[in-house]
């Protein structure tokens, strides 16, 4: 998994969004010791904070090392996917692909903090790229303020809605409530091959007495 | 033309023996004479094959780094009716050989009367069929030895299950080196060989130990014993791993829309995201190699707090619990435990934990 950051405003969220990614890091990690992490910060560009690793504390340490960042009227999604396809190899597709498992799948965790950065994305050619492969999957995790005339959240969320063109992501968004950004932080552990899509998810455990047969 | 041989023989030599090797070709730069590398008993014996470019139609030479297998070439049907023409002519040819070869060493044992009762007993009073064996005695001017009995055994693997890889894992096959070092010697010494399909199965090459040769013990007795030791551990394997397979799809069956990941191979864990009243939590269930007869090991774990810089989390392996029943049973049974338990949990993730 790598994550992108971006976090706009200059309090909590951050620290909030730390928090909920370091949770994040220890759960995925319990879940299989094989996974590793790469961290991508974006300012006026993209740029790769740490590289591939399984060390959980290091990429916290780098994520604590990230200083707040400065308001920037914008984001460039071009830049960011252009740095991806050139950083992070896919696996080839081998033998009958629809038995075999690849020996690993790249998922981008994309969390935005920016409740009035538009997200600008003129270029497509890398996105398009890396989303043609069946092993690459992009997620996201949209940190608000809560919608109001003022901001244009709901502008900010649909185009992240829109990147989702294979059908395979998970897109969250919080509004600045802690609970629910760590719920949906915990629901983005989930393994992009064995998890259902979204629209299916189901979480609540109903008493057996409640249940009727399935 | 010799380039053609060349790669025919590299393709279809999977010499039809004991072992299913394959040789590798090395040829010398003026391309018409090579060697042939081929596992035999244990030992990789090496022949050299000498064509000639000038013409092709004569058939080949052999030098046998043993110097003392000498097979009459009349013996020798296919080279006695070598056609060039056919792409199979060197194959048959070396298969020929090899079975000259193999009785040349099985002769050689009748000389040593400990050495030739081994291998006649496998032969007479086990399943085992000459097919399945092969012996190598290593000759000094002075003595004879260590001499190596090869042994394929005949266990159903049929049921193993699936080793998903892109590198085809082969048939699957577990093969018995045993070591005599001089014919009359009692520090004979056995050696397992698995297919990569059955090690995955087993968990590894550690995971079976086979019994050490009993001195004064005899191949008669000991070869069968390896064998059924063998054809138990398969079907206990192939067991315990229809009982994981069985409570993970039965926790997938329940629990499918909230699943975080499953082993999808050993079937050895799962685990969930699972929300009570608001409150979210995640759940691991782990299963031990000694499952059914151990019971799944369950954890929660806290989203919201931690407890030294790691999340919250209580590990429940003491619950009410029977091997004996069924995976949908069983998973059932570990819901209500899963349901009474949650309520306390959440609040001692609390207490415990900071936020």
């Amino acid at each position: 998994v790598s994550f992108r950051s971006r976090s706009g405003d200059k309090w909590t969220p951050m620290k909030l969004v730390r928090r909920a990614l370091s949770f994040f890091l220890h759960s995925k990690q319990r879940l299989n010791r094989n996974h590793q992490f790469a961290l991508v910060h974006l300012f006026d560009k993209a740029s790769w904070v740490k590289d591939f690793t399984g060390n959980v504390r290091s990429i916290i340490s780098a994520l604590d090392d990230m200083s707040d960042t400065v308001e920037l009227q914008s984001f460039n999604a071009t830049s960011l996917f252009d740095l991806i396809h050139q950083c992070v190899p896919l696996p080839e597709l081998e033998g009958d692909t629809t038995i075999l498992p690849p020996p690993y799948i790249v998922r981008m965790l994309f969390i935005y903090g920016r409740s009035n950065g538009l997200i600008e994305f003129r270029n497509k050619e890398s996105f398009r790229q890396l989303d043609s492969s069946p092993y690459f999957f992009f997620d996201a995790m949209y940190v608000h303020e809560p919608q109001s005339p003022e901001n244009r959240c709901e502008e900010i969320f649909d185009r992240l809605c829109d990147l989702d063109e294979k059908g395979m992501s998970y897109i969250f968004e919080a509004a600045r409530n802690p609970t629910r950004l760590y719920d949906q932080m915990a629901k983005l552990l989930a393994h992009p091959l064995q998890r259902p899509l979204q629209s299916e998810i189901a979480y609540r455990l109903h008493n057996i007495a409640d249940l009727t047969d399935t | 033309m010799v380039e053609g041989k060349f790669g025919v023989c590299n393709g279809i030599t999977r010499v039809n023996d004991v072992k299913s090797g394959s040789s590798t070709l090395r040829k010398s730069p003026s391309g018409d004479r090579f060697k042939i590398y081929i596992p035999y008993a244990g030992q990789t014996i090496t022949w050299e094959v000498i064509l000639d470019n000038s013409c092709p139609e004569e058939p080949p030479d052999f030098i046998f780094e043993d110097s003392d297998f000498c097979p009459n070439v009349a013996d020798i049907k296919s080279l006695v009716n070598w056609d060039i023409g056919d792409p199979h002519c060197l194959t048959k040819v070396i298969r020929e050989l090899l079975e000259h070869y193999k009785t040349f060493h099985e002769r050689l044992l009748e000389a040593h009367s400990r050495l030739q009762f081994e291998y006649s007993s496998l032969l007479d009073q086990t399943e085992l069929s000459r097919d399945l064996i092969e012996v190598y005695s290593e000759r000094t001017e002075k003595k004879i030895g260590p001499i190596n009995f090869l042994i394929k055994l005949p266990v159903d693997f049929s049921d193993i299950p699936p080793y998903l890889t892109k590198d085809n894992p082969g048939e699957n096959s577990a093969v018995l080196l045993i070591l005599f070092p001089s014919p009359d010697s009692s520090r004979v010494t056995p050696q397992l060989y698995l297919s990569p399909r059955v090690e995955h199965a087993f968990g590894g090459s550690g995971n079976l130990r086979i019994p050490a040769f009993p001195s004064g013990g005899c191949l008669l007795d000991y070869v069968p014993d390896v064998y059924k030791l063998l054809q138990n551990k398969v079907e206990k394997t192939v067991q315990i791993y229809e009982r994981r397979k069985e409570l993970i799809a039965a926790f997938l069956s329940h629990f499918g829309r909230s699943v975080l990941e499953f082993d999808a191979d050993g079937f050895f864990d799962i685990s969930f995201l699972f929300e009570w009243n608001d409150f979210f939590f995640i759940l691991y269930i782990e299963l031990a190699p000694s499952f059914p007869q151990e019971a799944p090991v369950l954890t929660f774990q806290s989203i919201y707090h931690e407890s030294k810089e790691k999340p919250y989390s209580e590990v429940h392996d003491k619950y009410p619990y029977s091997p004996r029943w069924s995976g949908p049973e069983m998973a059932t049974r570990i819901k209500t435990y899963i349901l009474d338990n949650i309520q306390a949990f959440q609040k001692q993730s609390v207490i415990s934990g900071s936020l």
